[in-house]
């Protein structure tokens, strides 16, 4: 259903392209220079890796995914973050995620324009659904007050799938092989990897 | 997953246009961002073009049972496992 919404509304300005490779370095152009202006749906998919998209990386299945990045616009030259905020909020920003988000309270600085502002100047009406996490202490500090016409969702980093509960980190923990090794004397060596996964 | 230890909190996060949101409480959180997208795209009140940005819940925690997944996904990287992980 959703990525239905987005087929149905995803019109690209420079129409269609047939492959997902990167194009070559076009000139850069402003969203305030655009004659015509396309509707937009930026997505995020929050902590997905990169390497966890079925166009970077053959093992991975995605289609929708997969569709939805044909049909419209890779967004392939943005640093993001090991974690969710600093991540959300270079793309917000236009900043480098390490430029002062991840330690101070996950909050953007009353001061820094957001990509809504931008939208907003450019002529656009702005919504936001779906999960915040860049402040939420202050009035100030929500979507509806940077930008946004329009906001639903919730404020904080996770929260449960249904009940929308405040929840805490949860860390993944897997075992890649053990290996048993039985020396002459009978000693037994047991060795284990383990990985540890962190939201 | 009970609610964090560390977050002293049994409220809920929920906000529409910086005030409480009602009505969408205990549904999948997918779900109501899709009605919430479909409100957003179908239901416009002038001729501005539309930025909508959807910040989805999935993947972040908390997730279910991912240890399983992610031995297969691990496996099927090394080629110790055919086919795909889903």
């Amino acid at each position: 259903m959703l990525a239905a919404a987005a087929l149905l509304t995803l019109a690209v300005e420079r129409g269609r392209r047939s492959s997902l490779q990167p194009e070559p370095h076009r000139q850069r152009r402003m969203v305030t220079d655009w004659t015509q202006k396309p509707h937009i749906v930026l997505w995020l998919v929050d902590d997905q890796g990169w390497a966890n998209a079925g166009w970077n990386n053959q093992h991975v299945y995605t289609p929708r995914m997969d569709t939805m990045a044909r049909e419209g616009i890779i967004l392939n030259r943005h640093y993001s973050y090991p974690w969710c905020a600093p991540s959300r909020a270079a793309l917000m920003t236009g900043r480098m995620p390490h430029d002062g988000f991840e330690n101070m309270g996950q909050i953007i600085p009353q001061d820094v324009d957001m990509l809504s502002h931008a939208m907003k100047a450019a002529g656009y009406s702005t919504h936001h659904v779906g999960k915040w996490h860049l402040g939420l202490l202050h009035a100030w500090e929500y979507p509806a007050a940077r930008g946004f016409d329009s906001s639903l969702g919730f404020m904080g980093g996770s929260v449960d799938y249904v009940t929308q509960a405040p929840a805490g980190d949860d860390w993944a923990l897997g075992f890649g092989w053990f290996r048993v090794r039985v020396t002459a004397r009978g000693r037994v060596w047991v060795r284990v990897r383990v990985w540890i996964s962190s939201p | 997953m009970p609610a964090g230890d560390d977050w002293a909190c049994n409220g809920i996060d929920l906000q529409r246009n910086g005030g409480p949101a009602d009505g969408v409480n205990g549904t999948f959180s997918g779900h109501w961002f899709a009605q919430e997208i479909d409100r957003v795209l179908l239901n416009r009140s002038s001729a501005a073009p539309v930025f909508l940005f959807v910040a989805l819940q999935a993947m972040h925690t908390p997730l279910p049972d991912t240890e399983v997944l992610l031995v297969l996904l691990r496996l099927r990287v090394r080629g110790r496992v055919r086919g795909r992980v889903r």
